[in-house]
């Protein structure tokens, strides 16, 4: 092999590992990252464009709540607008004010401490003065939360005890509210007469609900909102109702039934019945929310650069950039890896594959729409799509037009499934739309030409080598592991040039040939 | 099971794939060149001007419009072929035998319309058939009849596959159509490749499907010791060959026509490497003791001496080899 590949080659692992080493030696990260159970980063992303004089987005912003949650590295970025941040019924508020016509942004980053509320009811209570101290805002009737309704004290009458202490009352509210009241999933803005009504509502009406029983029993009630954070961009926001007791609020979560206590992931971000996000005289808005579940490593460097002794690789690292663009870096950087599997699949094993990066695309596709129904919608997609291409035979189009029909019948088949699968009621056909259509376009000409042209077998076998292929790809995305590692050493790219080079210069016999030289097995043929 | 195999592979000096790709082409072929040999017309146009036959050409169809005079086009013609000029592997090549009445009977027996001819003939120009999917010509040109000698082997037209390296004829093989082929010269297909031996120009080893065979499947006539006519003049095409495209590795087609001896088919710039199967030997010994020549100022004839004698040397060793085992 050339001497100059191979140095090239060993001089870029060598940096990659130098680097890495330096990194776990001096700066402290960890080769495979950990991550922490109860460090999040955050991000919030408002994006609107102004349609009035007065356009204005408000979003309430989370705050402390020492011991169970604590918010530290908050960073804010706003562009195109004022942005304040100012104390609202106890709530902390951010205020973009933007212009007429133009684009206004908010990125809020934060990194927040969730540690366990292992709260309990107390077992005996009274309500107390702290509690009507705490809330005398909080007996009143609001205008969804009707608790001065008859309507309301008598279903209060009927789920409850007439003896019933303010403990015993909660337990028979959350019981009701949680129990017999049914979950909807979509149109969330029930008021608490409409929930209590239909007995159905979603997370803010039942909330609504349950406060409304309790201040009809004399028992300070309030709608708190806050967000499941998950990894990823499915963090979902979450509405629940807090009761006073003996001095102390209490949670009590109609939706996923807790009673005293929150689950671990609940950030917890305003209280009192209103929207999250409101907005005046605005357009084109757009809400994103994303949480990343911080690593060890993560938490040191944000640690050091508290204490102003950040170094250079910290400052260069990425988990400086916004959540939602390491959420996307961190498959991104797999794709190399991708590539590099690709190489070695084609060039030392043999593996025939249908066009040279089909399967790191494939692979994609598949984190979207999950293994076995990606695998299942491919050949779907497929076989439909060379059906078709058999009929076009007859019609004899030229190439153009037949690939641009074809392309529309893919788009067809995929919105086919989407229609199919949601009236089934499953959401798994849903992600049909991640495939690459184009690709798959190319791949089913390619695939029907293959099949006249050099028989079934080898178009079969092609068709194998690349879902193969596509696994091995995928198996490699989908490691978390693999996708933190390298999140935190990206540098670990510059081996992967090296282990391209090397394969790029690989003139040994490929697997394959092993087989297809088989006729040589016992040695020369005497001529 | 074991990657023994591999070792046996080496010893034989098997070319595999990748050492093909690495140091045989990227280091011998430059890139600028590959439009000569894949462009079956810029081939021909070189043939013309080195005094090298090539099927005559009938006609050549470079834009839609133009399709409507491919009738035109045909009517003195009762047997034609038609195919792409830059296609790889024998893709998209239609052979009309005769016709009868309005249709035309292909090689395999199938009838087609005018039509069918006008759709391949587009599927041609919109670039189905070639390296890419380019935008592509089509190119009419005469059957080759087939000569007697290869009488009883099967239907559609053998052709003969010379390997040069450095100018140097390095191995070859002659590839015959069967039923399973289709009357196509391509062995994926079922065709038969029999090893030609190069210093005589007669058959001495074949396959089938990877398999050693003696005979024809179809017909029963054997296969190896067949002394292909005109064997000078297709080692002369072939080191002609690399002088007029300046190719250093190159596998040249030779078709042997009846009446007018043998022309070059096509010309690849990255010949396959089944040749090694048909021959039952490796490349690699030869091409390894060609790259050590002088071949400076040489000409066809003098390289063609080499290649005689390089593969005296050769069978010398192997057989030397063969005994001290």
């Amino acid at each position: 092999m050339n001497l100059r590949v191979v140095l090239l080659a060993a001089a870029l692992a060598g940096c990659g590992v130098v680097i890495v080493a330096y990194k776990i030696g001096a700066l402290g990260y960890e080769l495979v990252p950990r991550t922490t159970e109860d460090r999040w980063s955050v991000q919030m992303q408002v994006r609107y464009r102004g349609a009035g004089d007065n356009a204005v987005a408000r979003i309430h912003l989370p705050s402390d709540r020492e011991p169970h949650q604590r918010i530290y590295d908050e960073r804010i970025v706003s562009e195109g607008g004022t942005f304040d941040v100012i104390t609202q019924d106890g709530n902390r508020v951010g205020v973009l004010a933007g212009h007429v016509g133009a684009q206004s942004t908010l990125s809020y980053r934060f990194a927040v401490h969730l540690s366990a509320r292992e709260g309990v009811l107390p077992a005996e209570a009274e309500i107390i003065d702290g509690d009507l101290e705490n809330g005398s805002a909080w007996l009143e009737a609001e205008q969804y939360i009707q608790s001065d309704d008859p309507r309301v004290a008598s279903r209060l009458e009927e789920i409850n005890a007439p003896d019933a202490g303010p403990i015993e009352t909660v337990r028979h509210i959350h019981g009701y509210v949680t129990d017999e009241v049914a979950d909807l999933d979509f149109g969330d803005d029930t008021d608490a007469l409409t929930a209590l009504q239909v007995e159905r509502g979603g997370p803010l009406g039942k909330a609504r609900l349950a406060v409304a029983l309790a201040r009809a029993a004399g028992i300070p009630a309030r709608v708190v909102t806050g967000i499941d954070l998950e990894d990823g961009a499915r963090s979902e926001v979450q509405h629940w109702a807090e009761v006073s007791l003996a001095g102390d609020w209490h949670a009590l979560d109609p939706i996923s039934g807790y009673l005293g206590s929150l689950p671990r992931q609940r950030l917890i971000v305003f209280t009192g019945d209103a929207p999250l996000l409101s907005t005046a005289a605005v357009e084109d808005l757009s809400f994103q929310l994303t949480a990343m579940k911080e690593e060890v490593s993560q938490h040191r460097l944000y640690r050091r650069r508290a204490s102003d002794a950040g170094r250079l690789l910290d400052r260069v690292s990425l988990y400086t950039l916004p959540v939602q663009t390491q959420m996307t870096l961190r498959v991104l950087l797999l794709i190399p890896f991708g590539a590099l599997i690709v190489a070695l699949f084609r060039n030392m094993v043999g593996v025939p594959t249908f066009g040279t990066f089909m399967p790191v695309l494939l692979a994609l596709a598949f984190i979207e729409t999950s293994l076995a129904i990606g695998v299942a919608l491919l050949l779907l997609i497929i076989g439909v799509g060379w059906v078709f291409r058999r009929l076009l035979d007859w019609l004899q189009l030229l190439m153009i037009p037949r690939l641009s029909f074809l392309l529309t019948v893919v788009i067809l088949i995929i919105v086919g499934i989407s229609l199919l699968s949601d009236h089934a009621g499953m959401t798994a056909g849903l992600s049909a739309a991640a495939f690459p259509i184009v690709i798959i376009t190319a791949t089913i000409e390619r695939f029907s030409v293959m099949i006249v042209e050099e028989g079934p077998r080898n178009a079969a076998k092609t068709t194998a080598g690349t879902l193969l292929v596509a696994l091995a790809c995928y198996a490699l995305l989908m490691s978390n592991m693999l996708q933190r590692t390298v999140l935190a050493f990206p540098e670990l790219l510059l081996p992967v040039l090296g282990a391209l080079l090397l394969i790029g210069r690989y003139t040994g016999y490929r697997l394959s040939e092993w087989v297809r030289f088989a006729a040589f097995k016992k040695g020369f043929k005497e001529a | 099971m074991s990657l023994w195999r591999f070792q046996t592979y080496r010893r034989v000096g098997l070319l595999g794939i990748n050492r093909r790709n690495a140091e045989y082409i990227l280091g011998h072929n430059p890139r600028r060149l590959f439009p000569l040999v894949d462009d079956k017309l810029a081939t021909k146009a070189l043939c013309r001007d080195h005094g090298i036959r090539t099927p005559d050409l009938y006609g050549t169809i470079s834009a839609h419009h133009e399709i409507r005079d491919l009738e035109k086009m045909l009517a003195p013609h009762d047997s034609f072929v038609m195919k792409p000029a830059s296609g790889a592997m024998g893709n998209g090549v239609l052979m009309v035998l005769k016709r009868r009445g309005d249709s035309f009977i292909r090689g395999s027996g199938a009838q087609l319309g005018i039509r069918d001819l006008r759709y391949h003939a587009s599927s041609i120009l919109s670039g189905l058939y070639s390296l890419g999917g380019r935008v592509d010509r089509a190119l009419i040109e005469a059957r080759v009849r087939v000569h007697e000698v290869f009488n009883d082997l099967g239907e559609g037209v053998p052709d003969c596959r010379v390997i040069v390296f450095r100018g140097v004829p390095v191995m070859s093989m002659l590839r015959l159509p069967t039923q399973m082929s289709d009357g196509r010269a391509n062995l994926h297909q079922g065709a038969i490749a029999a090893g030609v031996d190069i210093t005589t120009g007669t058959t001495h080893h074949a396959v089938h499907l990877d398999r050693v065979v003696s005979k024809h499947p179809d017909t029963g006539k054997a296969v190896r010791g067949i002394q292909l006519p005109h064997w000078d003049e297709i080692l002369r095409i072939s080191a002609m060959s690399a002088d007029m495209t300046g190719l250093g590795y190159l596998g040249v087609d030779v078709v042997i026509d009846a009446d007018e001896g043998p022309m070059l088919l096509e010309l690849n710039a990255r010949p396959g490497l089944s040749i090694q199967i048909a021959n039952g030997g490796g490349l690699t010994p030869l091409l390894e003791r060609i790259e050590k020549l002088d071949i400076s100022g040489s000409t066809p004839k003098e390289r063609i001496a080499m290649a005689r004698s390089v593969f005296a040397a050769h069978r010398k060793a192997a057989l030397g080899e063969d005994r001290a085992t």
